[in-house]
Protein backbone atom coordinates (compact mmCIF):
# COMPACT_ATOMS: atom_id res chain seq x y z
CA UNK A 1 0.00 0.00 0.00
CA UNK A 2 1.37 3.41 -0.96
CA UNK A 3 1.79 5.90 1.87
CA UNK A 4 -0.45 8.98 1.75
CA UNK A 5 1.17 12.08 0.27
CA UNK A 6 3.00 14.49 2.57
CA UNK A 7 0.26 17.11 2.37
CA UNK A 8 -1.86 18.41 5.20
CA UNK A 9 -4.59 15.89 4.37
CA UNK A 10 -2.04 13.11 4.02
CA UNK A 11 -0.59 13.90 7.45
CA UNK A 12 -4.11 13.97 8.94
CA UNK A 13 -4.83 10.56 7.37
CA UNK A 14 -1.65 9.06 8.80
CA UNK A 15 -2.59 10.49 12.20
CA UNK A 16 -6.08 8.98 11.92
CA UNK A 17 -4.58 5.57 11.12
CA UNK A 18 -2.28 5.89 14.16
CA UNK A 19 -5.18 6.91 16.42
CA UNK A 20 -7.32 4.04 15.08
CA UNK A 21 -4.50 1.58 15.79
CA UNK A 22 -4.19 2.90 19.36
CA UNK A 23 -7.97 2.65 19.84
CA UNK A 24 -7.88 -0.99 18.74
CA UNK A 25 -4.84 -1.79 20.92
CA UNK A 26 -6.33 -0.13 24.02
CA UNK A 27 -9.66 -1.86 23.37
CA UNK A 28 -7.98 -5.26 23.15
CA UNK A 29 -5.64 -4.74 26.12
CA UNK A 30 -7.97 -2.83 28.48
CA UNK A 31 -11.51 -3.35 27.19
CA UNK A 32 -11.78 -7.05 26.31
CA UNK A 33 -10.66 -8.37 29.75
CA UNK A 34 -13.42 -6.22 31.29
CA UNK A 35 -15.93 -7.70 28.85
CA UNK A 36 -14.85 -11.21 29.84
CA UNK A 37 -15.13 -10.35 33.55
CA UNK A 38 -18.58 -8.83 32.87
CA UNK A 39 -17.53 -5.47 34.34
CA UNK A 40 -20.06 -3.67 32.18
CA UNK A 41 -19.75 -0.18 33.65
CA UNK A 42 -15.98 -0.06 33.10
CA UNK A 43 -16.39 -1.56 29.64
CA UNK A 44 -18.99 1.03 28.60
CA UNK A 45 -16.96 3.98 29.92
CA UNK A 46 -13.83 2.79 28.11
CA UNK A 47 -15.88 2.31 24.93
CA UNK A 48 -17.33 5.82 25.24
CA UNK A 49 -13.92 7.42 25.81
CA UNK A 50 -12.31 5.56 22.91
CA UNK A 51 -15.15 6.35 20.54
CA UNK A 52 -14.96 10.04 21.57
CA UNK A 53 -11.26 10.09 20.68
CA UNK A 54 -11.94 8.41 17.35
CA UNK A 55 -14.93 10.64 16.59
CA UNK A 56 -12.90 13.80 17.28
CA UNK A 57 -10.11 12.67 14.97
CA UNK A 58 -12.40 11.50 12.14
CA UNK A 59 -14.49 14.66 12.56
CA UNK A 60 -11.35 16.69 11.99
CA UNK A 61 -10.66 14.75 8.77
CA UNK A 62 -14.21 15.39 7.59
CA UNK A 63 -13.82 19.11 8.26
CA UNK A 64 -16.02 19.26 11.37
CA UNK A 65 -14.96 21.86 13.92
CA UNK A 66 -13.44 20.61 17.18
CA UNK A 67 -15.57 21.24 20.32
CA UNK A 68 -13.01 23.77 21.56
CA UNK A 69 -13.34 25.73 18.30
CA UNK A 70 -17.13 25.83 18.61
CA UNK A 71 -16.94 27.19 22.18
CA UNK A 72 -14.19 29.58 21.10
CA UNK A 73 -16.31 30.99 18.25
CA UNK A 74 -19.25 31.51 20.60
CA UNK A 75 -17.32 33.24 23.36
CA UNK A 76 -14.66 35.17 21.46
CA UNK A 77 -16.80 38.25 20.66
CA UNK A 78 -17.47 38.71 24.36
CA UNK A 79 -13.77 38.34 25.14
CA UNK A 80 -12.87 40.93 22.52
CA UNK A 81 -15.43 43.34 23.93
CA UNK A 82 -14.16 43.00 27.47
CA UNK A 83 -10.46 43.12 26.63
CA UNK A 84 -11.09 45.92 24.10
CA UNK A 85 -8.50 44.45 21.81
CA UNK A 86 -8.42 42.91 18.39
CA UNK A 87 -5.45 41.28 16.74
CA UNK A 88 -6.93 41.61 13.23
CA UNK B 1 -14.97 5.21 44.12
CA UNK B 2 -12.61 6.40 46.83
CA UNK B 3 -9.08 7.30 45.71
CA UNK B 4 -6.57 5.11 47.49
CA UNK B 5 -3.42 7.25 47.53
CA UNK B 6 -2.51 9.47 50.44
CA UNK B 7 -0.47 12.65 50.07
CA UNK B 8 1.15 14.85 52.70
CA UNK B 9 0.56 18.58 53.08
CA UNK B 10 4.07 19.23 51.79
CA UNK B 11 3.35 17.25 48.62
CA UNK B 12 0.01 19.05 48.29
CA UNK B 13 1.87 22.39 48.28
CA UNK B 14 4.41 21.35 45.64
CA UNK B 15 1.76 19.82 43.39
CA UNK B 16 -0.21 23.05 43.40
CA UNK B 17 2.94 25.14 43.01
CA UNK B 18 3.98 23.12 39.92
CA UNK B 19 0.53 23.69 38.44
CA UNK B 20 0.53 27.45 38.97
CA UNK B 21 4.17 28.09 38.13
CA UNK B 22 4.19 25.94 34.98
CA UNK B 23 2.05 28.60 33.31
CA UNK B 24 4.75 31.17 34.06
CA UNK B 25 6.96 29.55 31.42
CA UNK B 26 4.26 29.62 28.78
CA UNK B 27 2.62 32.46 26.88
CA UNK B 28 0.51 33.67 29.82
CA UNK B 29 2.82 36.39 31.25
CA UNK B 30 3.39 37.84 27.76
CA UNK B 31 -0.35 38.00 27.07
CA UNK B 32 -0.97 39.60 30.46
CA UNK B 33 1.68 42.27 29.81
CA UNK B 34 0.11 42.81 26.38
CA UNK B 35 -3.23 43.48 28.08
CA UNK B 36 -2.23 45.29 31.28
CA UNK B 37 1.14 46.78 30.32
CA UNK B 38 3.50 47.66 33.16
CA UNK B 39 0.63 47.26 35.67
CA UNK B 40 0.36 43.53 34.92
CA UNK B 41 1.84 42.64 38.32
CA UNK B 42 -1.12 44.47 39.93
CA UNK B 43 -3.49 42.13 38.07
CA UNK B 44 -1.57 39.15 39.51
CA UNK B 45 -1.77 40.61 43.03
CA UNK B 46 -5.55 41.14 42.79
CA UNK B 47 -6.05 37.70 41.20
CA UNK B 48 -4.03 36.19 44.07
CA UNK B 49 -6.37 37.81 46.60
CA UNK B 50 -9.50 36.59 44.79
CA UNK B 51 -8.02 33.12 44.45
CA UNK B 52 -7.32 32.95 48.18
CA UNK B 53 -10.98 33.85 48.83
CA UNK B 54 -11.99 31.09 46.42
CA UNK B 55 -9.66 28.68 48.22
CA UNK B 56 -11.60 29.34 51.44
CA UNK B 57 -14.76 28.03 49.75
CA UNK B 58 -13.00 24.93 48.37
CA UNK B 59 -11.35 24.21 51.73
CA UNK B 60 -14.67 24.66 53.56
CA UNK B 61 -16.47 22.35 51.14
CA UNK B 62 -13.67 19.79 51.49
CA UNK B 63 -14.20 19.77 55.25
CA UNK B 64 -18.00 19.87 55.05
CA UNK B 65 -17.95 16.78 52.84
CA UNK B 66 -15.04 14.78 54.30
CA UNK B 67 -13.53 12.19 51.99
CA UNK B 68 -15.40 13.54 48.97
CA UNK B 69 -13.99 15.33 45.95
CA UNK B 70 -15.92 18.16 44.28
CA UNK B 71 -17.28 15.66 41.76
CA UNK B 72 -18.66 13.49 44.56
CA UNK B 73 -20.13 16.28 46.66
CA UNK B 74 -21.87 17.76 43.65
CA UNK B 75 -23.78 14.45 43.46
CA UNK B 76 -24.42 14.51 47.23
CA UNK B 77 -25.76 18.08 47.05
CA UNK B 78 -27.71 18.08 43.80
CA UNK B 79 -28.81 14.47 43.54
CA UNK B 80 -27.95 11.69 41.15
CA UNK B 81 -28.83 13.27 37.81
CA UNK B 82 -28.26 17.05 38.10
CA UNK B 83 -25.29 16.36 40.38
CA UNK B 84 -23.66 14.21 37.72
CA UNK B 85 -24.25 16.82 35.02
CA UNK B 86 -22.65 19.53 37.18
CA UNK B 87 -19.95 17.19 38.51
CA UNK B 88 -18.77 16.02 35.08
CA UNK B 89 -17.92 19.60 34.12
CA UNK B 90 -14.95 19.59 36.52
CA UNK B 91 -13.15 16.58 34.94
CA UNK B 92 -13.93 17.83 31.43
CA UNK B 93 -12.44 21.18 32.40
CA UNK B 94 -9.29 19.44 33.66
CA UNK B 95 -9.03 17.54 30.38
CA UNK B 96 -9.40 20.76 28.42
CA UNK B 97 -6.64 22.48 30.39
CA UNK B 98 -4.37 19.43 30.28
CA UNK B 99 -4.63 19.12 26.50
CA UNK B 100 -4.30 22.88 25.90
CA UNK B 101 -1.28 23.07 28.21
CA UNK B 102 0.46 20.22 26.40
CA UNK B 103 -0.30 21.78 23.00
CA UNK B 104 1.11 25.05 24.26
CA UNK B 105 4.21 23.40 25.70
CA UNK B 106 4.86 21.37 22.53
CA UNK B 107 4.50 24.53 20.46
CA UNK B 108 7.07 26.16 22.68
CA UNK B 109 9.49 23.24 22.35
CA UNK B 110 8.99 23.30 18.58
CA UNK B 111 9.58 27.06 18.40
CA UNK B 112 12.58 27.21 20.67
CA UNK B 113 14.49 23.94 20.42
CA UNK B 114 13.09 21.43 17.92
CA UNK B 115 11.81 23.42 14.93
CA UNK B 116 12.02 20.48 12.49
CA UNK B 117 10.33 17.90 14.69
CA UNK B 118 6.58 17.46 14.04
CA UNK B 119 4.48 18.57 16.96
CA UNK B 120 2.72 15.17 17.00
CA UNK B 121 6.03 13.51 17.93
CA UNK B 122 6.72 15.90 20.83
CA UNK B 123 3.13 15.54 22.01
CA UNK B 124 3.15 11.76 21.64
CA UNK B 125 6.28 11.35 23.75
CA UNK B 126 4.94 13.75 26.39
CA UNK B 127 1.64 11.88 26.58
CA UNK B 128 3.46 8.56 26.98
CA UNK B 129 5.18 10.02 30.05
CA UNK B 130 1.86 11.37 31.29
CA UNK B 131 0.14 8.00 30.85
CA UNK B 132 2.97 6.32 32.78
CA UNK B 133 2.65 8.87 35.60
CA UNK B 134 -1.13 8.68 35.86
CA UNK B 135 -1.02 4.89 35.81
CA UNK B 136 1.48 4.90 38.69
CA UNK B 137 -1.04 6.81 40.80
CA UNK B 138 -1.25 10.03 42.74
CA UNK B 139 1.40 9.03 45.29
CA UNK B 140 4.03 8.68 42.57
CA UNK B 141 2.90 11.97 41.00
CA UNK B 142 3.08 13.77 44.35
CA UNK B 143 6.55 12.41 45.11
CA UNK B 144 7.79 13.57 41.72
CA UNK B 145 6.29 17.03 42.29
CA UNK B 146 7.92 17.12 45.74
CA UNK B 147 11.31 16.72 44.05
CA UNK B 148 10.66 18.79 40.96
CA UNK B 149 8.79 21.69 42.61
CA UNK B 150 11.64 22.93 44.85
CA UNK B 151 14.13 22.55 41.97
CA UNK B 152 11.89 24.60 39.72
CA UNK B 153 11.46 27.26 42.41
CA UNK B 154 15.22 27.34 42.94
CA UNK B 155 15.86 27.71 39.21
CA UNK B 156 13.44 30.65 39.08
CA UNK B 157 15.03 32.32 42.12
CA UNK B 158 18.56 31.86 40.73
CA UNK B 159 17.42 33.30 37.40
CA UNK B 160 15.94 36.37 39.10
CA UNK B 161 19.03 36.93 41.26
CA UNK B 162 21.34 36.76 38.24
CA UNK B 163 19.11 39.15 36.29
CA UNK B 164 18.84 41.87 38.95
CA UNK B 165 21.65 44.00 37.44
CA UNK B 166 19.79 44.14 34.11
CA UNK B 167 16.54 45.56 35.53
CA UNK B 168 15.76 49.25 34.96
CA UNK B 169 13.31 50.15 37.70
CA UNK B 170 12.15 53.32 35.94
CA UNK B 171 10.50 51.11 33.28
CA UNK B 172 8.01 49.91 35.89
CA UNK B 173 6.63 53.42 36.50
CA UNK B 174 4.39 55.41 36.17
CA UNK B 175 1.68 53.11 37.43
CA UNK B 176 -1.90 53.30 36.11
CA UNK B 177 -0.70 55.54 33.27
CA UNK B 178 -3.57 54.36 31.03
CA UNK B 179 -6.11 54.27 33.86
CA UNK B 180 -7.28 51.27 35.85
CA UNK B 181 -9.04 49.40 32.99
CA UNK B 182 -6.02 47.53 31.57
CA UNK B 183 -5.03 46.01 34.88
CA UNK B 184 -8.65 45.41 35.95
CA UNK B 185 -9.36 43.53 32.72
CA UNK B 186 -6.17 41.54 33.27
CA UNK B 187 -7.46 40.21 36.61
CA UNK B 188 -9.99 37.67 35.23
CA UNK B 189 -7.44 36.62 32.61
CA UNK B 190 -4.73 35.71 35.11
CA UNK B 191 -7.26 34.49 37.70
CA UNK B 192 -8.41 31.87 35.22
CA UNK B 193 -4.87 30.41 35.21
CA UNK B 194 -4.08 30.77 38.91
CA UNK B 195 -7.54 29.34 39.61
CA UNK B 196 -6.61 26.02 37.99
CA UNK B 197 -5.54 24.97 41.46
CA UNK B 198 -9.23 24.29 42.14
CA UNK B 199 -7.80 20.84 41.59
CA UNK B 200 -7.24 21.09 45.36
CA UNK B 201 -10.85 19.87 45.54
CA UNK B 202 -9.55 16.52 44.26
CA UNK B 203 -6.52 16.54 46.61
CA UNK B 204 -8.27 17.38 49.89
CA UNK B 205 -9.95 13.94 50.24
CA UNK B 206 -6.60 12.19 49.79
CA UNK B 207 -4.54 14.54 51.97
CA UNK B 208 -3.45 13.04 55.29
CA UNK B 209 -4.52 16.29 56.99
CA UNK B 210 -7.56 17.64 55.10
CA UNK B 211 -7.79 20.60 57.50
CA UNK B 212 -4.48 21.85 56.03
CA UNK B 213 -6.03 22.19 52.56
CA UNK B 214 -6.40 25.96 52.80
CA UNK B 215 -2.91 26.46 54.22
CA UNK B 216 -1.39 24.33 51.44
CA UNK B 217 -3.23 26.25 48.78
CA UNK B 218 -2.31 29.60 50.40
CA UNK B 219 1.41 28.74 50.41
CA UNK B 220 1.36 27.34 46.87
CA UNK B 221 -0.66 30.14 45.34
CA UNK B 222 1.44 32.80 47.10
CA UNK B 223 4.68 31.25 45.84
CA UNK B 224 3.21 30.83 42.36
CA UNK B 225 1.79 34.35 42.18
CA UNK B 226 5.08 35.84 43.39
CA UNK B 227 6.97 33.94 40.69
CA UNK B 228 4.55 35.06 37.95
CA UNK B 229 4.73 38.66 39.25
CA UNK B 230 8.52 38.52 39.24
CA UNK B 231 8.62 37.17 35.67
CA UNK B 232 6.30 40.01 34.63
CA UNK B 233 8.19 42.72 36.56
CA UNK B 234 11.59 41.51 35.33
CA UNK B 235 10.34 41.33 31.73
CA UNK B 236 8.94 44.86 31.92
CA UNK B 237 11.97 46.13 33.83
CA UNK B 238 14.43 44.69 31.32
CA UNK B 239 12.64 44.92 27.98
CA UNK B 240 9.99 47.57 28.61
CA UNK B 241 6.23 46.96 28.63
CA UNK B 242 5.69 47.25 24.87
CA UNK B 243 8.48 44.88 23.87
CA UNK B 244 7.69 42.36 26.62
CA UNK B 245 3.99 42.43 25.68
CA UNK B 246 4.82 41.49 22.11
CA UNK B 247 7.02 38.56 23.11
CA UNK B 248 5.51 35.12 22.72
CA UNK B 249 7.38 33.93 25.76
CA UNK B 250 9.07 36.49 28.01
CA UNK B 251 10.18 33.78 30.48
CA UNK B 252 12.41 32.06 27.91
CA UNK B 253 13.77 35.40 26.69
CA UNK B 254 14.66 36.31 30.28
CA UNK B 255 16.37 32.96 30.80
CA UNK B 256 18.44 33.56 27.67
CA UNK B 257 19.95 36.66 29.23
CA UNK B 258 21.36 34.70 32.14
CA UNK B 259 25.11 34.22 32.08
CA UNK B 260 27.77 33.69 34.69
CA UNK B 261 30.94 35.65 33.94
CA UNK B 262 31.82 35.56 30.26
CA UNK B 263 32.05 31.83 29.86
CA UNK B 264 28.82 30.18 31.17
CA UNK B 265 26.21 31.02 28.57
CA UNK B 266 23.02 29.45 27.15
CA UNK B 267 21.99 28.46 30.66
CA UNK B 268 18.33 28.75 29.73
CA UNK B 269 18.26 25.08 28.82
CA UNK B 270 18.55 24.11 32.52
CA UNK B 271 15.59 26.28 33.42
CA UNK B 272 13.66 25.16 30.36
CA UNK B 273 14.14 21.46 31.12
CA UNK B 274 12.81 22.01 34.64
CA UNK B 275 9.88 24.04 33.36
CA UNK B 276 8.99 21.35 30.80
CA UNK B 277 9.12 18.85 33.68
CA UNK B 278 6.75 21.05 35.68
CA UNK B 279 4.46 21.38 32.65
CA UNK B 280 4.33 17.63 32.11
CA UNK B 281 3.68 17.03 35.81
CA UNK B 282 0.88 19.60 35.69
CA UNK B 283 -0.71 17.81 32.78
CA UNK B 284 -0.24 14.49 34.60
CA UNK B 285 -2.09 15.92 37.60
CA UNK B 286 -4.89 17.20 35.37
CA UNK B 287 -5.33 13.93 33.45
CA UNK B 288 -5.28 12.05 36.78
CA UNK B 289 -8.05 14.36 38.03
CA UNK B 290 -9.99 13.76 34.80
CA UNK B 291 -9.79 9.96 35.03
CA UNK B 292 -10.61 9.98 38.74
CA UNK B 293 -13.52 12.37 38.22
CA UNK B 294 -15.00 10.32 35.38
CA UNK B 295 -14.66 7.09 37.37
CA UNK B 296 -16.42 8.76 40.32
CA UNK B 297 -19.24 9.95 38.06
CA UNK B 298 -19.63 6.48 36.55
CA UNK B 299 -19.25 4.78 39.92
CA UNK B 300 -16.27 2.62 38.91
CA UNK B 301 -14.10 0.71 41.36
CA UNK B 302 -10.83 2.06 39.96
CA UNK B 303 -9.75 4.75 37.53
CA UNK B 304 -6.79 2.79 36.14
CA UNK B 305 -8.76 1.31 33.24
CA UNK B 306 -9.48 4.83 31.99
CA UNK B 307 -5.89 6.09 31.91
CA UNK B 308 -4.98 5.17 28.33
CA UNK B 309 -8.34 6.15 26.75
CA UNK B 310 -8.15 9.49 28.62
CA UNK B 311 -4.61 10.15 27.44
CA UNK B 312 -5.66 9.29 23.88
CA UNK B 313 -8.54 11.80 24.04
CA UNK B 314 -6.18 14.46 25.43
CA UNK B 315 -3.73 13.77 22.57
CA UNK B 316 -6.48 14.01 19.94
CA UNK B 317 -7.82 17.22 21.53
CA UNK B 318 -4.31 18.72 21.52
CA UNK B 319 -3.86 17.82 17.87
CA UNK B 320 -7.28 18.74 16.52
CA UNK B 321 -8.25 21.84 18.50
CA UNK B 322 -5.66 24.29 17.23
CA UNK B 323 -4.15 24.53 13.76
CA UNK B 324 -1.33 26.83 14.87
CA UNK B 325 0.02 28.90 17.74
CA UNK B 326 -2.01 31.99 16.77
CA UNK B 327 -5.28 30.05 17.12
CA UNK B 328 -4.09 28.73 20.45
CA UNK B 329 -3.14 32.20 21.68
CA UNK B 330 -6.49 33.62 20.54
CA UNK B 331 -8.31 30.90 22.47
CA UNK B 332 -6.20 31.43 25.60
CA UNK B 333 -6.53 35.20 25.39
CA UNK B 334 -10.17 35.73 24.46
CA UNK B 335 -12.17 32.65 25.40
CA UNK B 336 -10.43 30.57 28.05
CA UNK B 337 -11.10 32.93 30.95
CA UNK B 338 -14.88 32.65 30.54
CA UNK B 339 -14.82 28.85 30.56
CA UNK B 340 -12.39 28.83 33.48
CA UNK B 341 -14.24 31.35 35.62
CA UNK B 342 -17.55 29.60 34.95
CA UNK B 343 -16.15 26.30 36.25
CA UNK B 344 -13.70 27.53 38.88
CA UNK B 345 -15.92 30.15 40.49
CA UNK B 346 -19.47 29.80 39.15
CA UNK B 347 -19.99 26.07 39.64
CA UNK B 348 -18.28 25.92 43.02
CA UNK B 349 -20.18 28.94 44.37
CA UNK B 350 -23.39 27.36 43.10
CA UNK B 351 -22.56 24.13 44.95
CA UNK B 352 -21.55 26.10 48.05
CA UNK B 353 -24.83 28.05 48.14
CA UNK B 354 -26.86 24.92 47.35
CA UNK B 355 -25.15 23.08 50.22
CA UNK B 356 -25.85 25.95 52.64
CA UNK B 357 -29.50 26.24 51.60
CA UNK B 358 -30.19 22.50 51.61
CA UNK B 359 -28.15 22.01 54.79
CA UNK B 360 -26.53 18.88 53.35
CA UNK B 361 -23.31 17.55 54.83
CA UNK B 362 -21.02 14.68 53.98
Amino acid sequence: MALPEKTEKGVDLILTIIILSFVIIIFIVDGLPLFKKKQWKEFIVIGLLLSTALFLQIGKDLGLPAPVNVIDELIRPLGKTILQLNYK
Amino acid sequence: MKPKGIISTNQFVWMLFSIIASFATLQVPGLLIFQAGRDAWLSVACAWFLDVLLALVYAYMGLRFPGQSMVQYSITILGKYIGKIVGIMFPIFFLLIGSTLMRSLSGLIANVFLPRTPIAVTLGISYLLIAYGVHKGVEAISRTCEVLGPLYLLSLVVMFVLLIPEVKVHRLVPMLYKGPYPFLSGIPFILSFIGICIIMGMYIPICNKPQNGFLAKLIAVTLGAVMISLIISFSVGIFGAERAGNMVNPGITLARLVRIGNFFERLEIIWFVLSIGAGIMTSTNLIWAFTLGISQIAGLSTYKHLVYPAVLIAFVLSMTSFENTIELLNFIFYSFMFIAIFVETGLEMFLFIAALISGKRG
